[in-house]
């Protein structure tokens, strides 16, 4: 019995060795390859060592790479103004039912600002910082975030930006801790006086390790494997775009100036393939008119051109205001409206919320 | 060219130096001077002086010999050799060019066609590595060629290809000409990857170890400004979470001028990475300070929002049919590994 289980089990291993195409070979022997059945990686590389009296033992050394990509996550978020024209920024999390990991880790690396107690987005020097400075930094960004219960979150200052990061606190490495498949986590925020583009957010699930654990000193980084497993961490997360802080608000307030931010950054969206270049080069026209007439300090005729951009989004799709985080998924799910070539929902949903804010900021909705 | 006047006796006329261009003498019986390109011909008025030779007319030095600047003897060329060194400093495993130049030190102009030899050397217990050569035998670098000509510029290059360990070498050129005075000269290259510090004693957030007596390194700290940076975040969010616990115990970063991190002395690879002052081993095994296996999680967490890629090092001496197996560095039994340690890539990419 036991010898038909361990040839059951050496023939699947070998089997995934076979069938699965090597992403990389160097020395004879290794390779990265991906098990199928596991959906992790093996990573078989030549590592050079000796012992401490010289004797060489080089050889083939494996490790296994468990990525934290088996989810299938869902944002849903909502955008509201407050009543010191701040923008509320929440998030709900749902693990689809295909998900075979527990979703611990949502990440959002911004360009935009979040409100502090203090500043976080600056630019980060090769100076050695502050240790003050930095603890106030640390707490600051804690205390800038809408956490839900058992999940750690942090807003970190760094090189390229800001760095938001939630995380589920686990115990003992257990991974079956976290949002289990089917199930989902609310309570996810943070305010912003920027008005929301879409980014890119990073979403992991439950992992023994995030990194690589090797023997030793490892794969040599340089090698075409140790770039391959190199590469594999960077990746390691499932993207999905999101509302998030992007475009700032002049100030003082200038119409046209924001309404060029809104613009640009809507052409963004194009290369993410959430715009069709048509229907951008479309809005590109009633955008312009709108920047000359505040220019020419002609606010009814902007506000007209605004309004039948709005036209024209929501012609594509409905009921763009909705709260989605505070929706239960089945509702989401029912109101999920007809999917257009033209814009993305949540394309259109930011494009909403920031056309409006101009119209707001230039009096409203009174009519003309 | 030079401006001497080379006129000679001829009797009843003055012949230009070697163009032979015949002009009267003057009222006063002299040849006309300062208005003759040099030559290696001398004036004369009964016989040639010493190391020279009648040839047709006028006199001609013997090889090597040279006019003197008066242009009325025959002395020994006398040349100056001196070496250039482009960049004065290499990054390890780059290269470096080495310029040997001869110049005329009679008329300053540049001599061609002499033969240059160089060679190169190392301060064995540069870069850090006090260890020298207690293990093996230092590795100096390439140069080619090691002999070369000079061309009419004055000048031959030499190449050296500075190895993976950084350090002071030296280059050691001769011309072989006996009257190139300079020689041999020297001249010196440092090998090392620019802008390391070390990091800063802050025992209230760090404690740095592994540079102690008995190891092959003692000055094992060195960093980039940036990563230093990011090893502070780092070191600071941890002290926060765990403020009763030990802080983060720091190994090997890079050694003073990067390059090559030969942990054992033998001048071999040892440490992939720690060479460009950006990587830096943290303790995490159960030896005092280590990060405990109950924080492993945490620690990860906030380098991950510090953009920080940490990997786990361990040990796995099981030998399966096809090599070592794949080990569990979070495997209860891993606690128990020595060896254990974050391989910290601080600013998030490999060297």
């Amino acid at each position: 019995m036991k010898t038909a289980i361990l040839y059951t089990t050496l023939l699947t291993v070998v089997l995934a060795f076979l069938v699965m195409p090597s992403l990389a070979a160097a020395v004879p022997g290794e390779g990265i390859v991906f098990d199928s059945a596991s959906g992790n990686y093996n990573i078989t590389y030549w590592e050079e060592v000796s012992d401490d009296t010289g004797h060489d033992l080089s050889g083939l050394s494996k490790a296994t790479f468990e990525p934290a990509t088996k989810i299938d996550p869902v944002i849903s978020s909502s955008i509201k103004m407050d009543e010191n024209k701040q923008m509320v920024y929440r998030y709900k999390l749902s693990n689809g039912m295909k998900s075979k990991q527990m979703l611990v880790r949502f990440v959002f690396d911004l360009t935009g600002n979040i409100n502090a107690s203090r500043p976080l987005l600056k630019p980060i020097s090769g100076t050695p910082p502050d240790k003050q400075s930095i603890l106030a930094d640390l707490i600051a960004g804690v205390q800038a975030l809408d956490t839900p219960s058992g999940w750690d979150g942090a807003a970190v200052p760094n090189f390229s930006g800001l760095r938001i990061s939630w995380s589920y606190l686990r115990t003992n490495f257990d991974i079956t801790q976290g949002v289990k498949p089917g199930a989902s986590q609310s309570g996810f925020g943070f305010s912003s006086q920027d008005l929301p583009g879409i980014g890119i957010a990073q979403l992991q699930g439950n992992v023994k390790v995030y990194g690589l654990q090797f023997s030793g000193e490892g794969v040599d980084p340089g090698s075409d494997i140790g770039k391959q497993a190199l590469q594999l961490v960077k990746n390691n997360f499932v993207p999905h775009s999101a509302a998030v802080p992007t475009i700032a608000v002049p100030t003082p307030f200038d119409p046209a100036v924001l309404l060029e931010r809104i613009q640009t950054h809507m052409h963004t969206w194009i290369g993410m393939k959430l715009l069709d270049a048509t229907f951008s080069s479309q809005l590109d026209s009633y955008f312009q008119s709108a920047i000359s007439a505040y220019r020419l300090n002609q606010p009814q005729v902007g506000k007209k051109q605004i309004q039948t951009m709005l036209a024209l989004i929501n012609k594509e799709h409905t009921d763009l205001g909705r709260d989605e985080e505070h929706e239960s998924d089945k509702t989401h799910e029912k109101n999920d409206d007809r999917k257009s070539v033209l814009i993305d929902r949540l394309a259109a949903r930011v494009l909403d919320f920031d056309l409006k804010y101009v119209t707001k900021r230039m009096g409203g909705d009174k009519d003309d | 060219m030079g401006a001497e006047s080379d006129w000679i006796n001829m009797g009843g006329e003055c012949a230009a130096c070697d163009v032979y261009a015949t002009f009267p003498k003057d009222s006063q019986g002299y040849c006309p001077k300062n208005i003759c390109f040099a030559s290696y011909h001398i004036t004369y008025s009964t016989s040639c002086p010493a190391h020279a030779q009648p040839i047709g007319n006028p006199c001609t030095c013997d090889d090597p010999y040279v006019p003197d600047p008066t242009k009325t003897s025959c002395v020994l060329d006398q040349y100056s050799l001196s070496l250039q060194i482009s960049p004065g400093q290499v990054e390890p495993s780059k290269s470096a060019k080495i310029i040997a130049k001869v110049i005329d030190t009679l008329t300053g102009q540049p001599k061609e066609g002499v033969t240059v030899g160089i060679k190169v050397d190392v301060d064995v217990t540069s870069g850090g590595h006090v260890h020298g050569e207690s293990e093996a035998p230092r590795g100096k670098g390439t140069l080619i060629p090691a002999t070369g000509t000079t061309l009419a510029d004055g000048t031959v290059s030499f190449t050296f290809g500075a190895p993976e360990v950084s350090g002071k070498h030296s280059f050691t050129a001769q011309c072989d000409n006996p009257t190139c005075t300079n020689n041999p000269i020297t001249a010196e290259i440092k090998v090392m990857v620019d802008g390391l510090s070390t990091i800063p004693g802050d025992p209230s957030l760090y404690v740095l170890i592994g540079g102690e007596e008995g190891k092959k390194h003692h000055d094992n700290h060195y960093l980039t400004d940036d990563a230093k940076s990011q090893l502070v975040v780092l070191a600071i969010n941890y002290h926060f979470l765990y403020p009763n616990q030990p802080v983060l115990h720091l190994n090997d970063a890079s050694l003073e001028w990067g390059g090559l991190f030969d942990f054992t002395g033998n001048w071999k690879p040892g440490h992939h990475e720690h060479k460009r002052g950006t990587v830096i081993d943290i303790r995490a095994n159960e030896a005092t300070g280590a990060v405990p296996f109950n924080n492993f999680d945490r620690f990860e967490k906030i380098a991950l929002d510090a953009q920080i890629n940490a990997d786990i090092h361990c040990t796995s001496d099981k030998i399966d049919h096809q090599g070592r197996k794949a080990p569990d560095c979070i495997g209860l039994d891993g606690s128990q590994d020595s060896n254990r340690h974050y391989h910290i890539r601080l600013m998030g990419v490999a060297e």
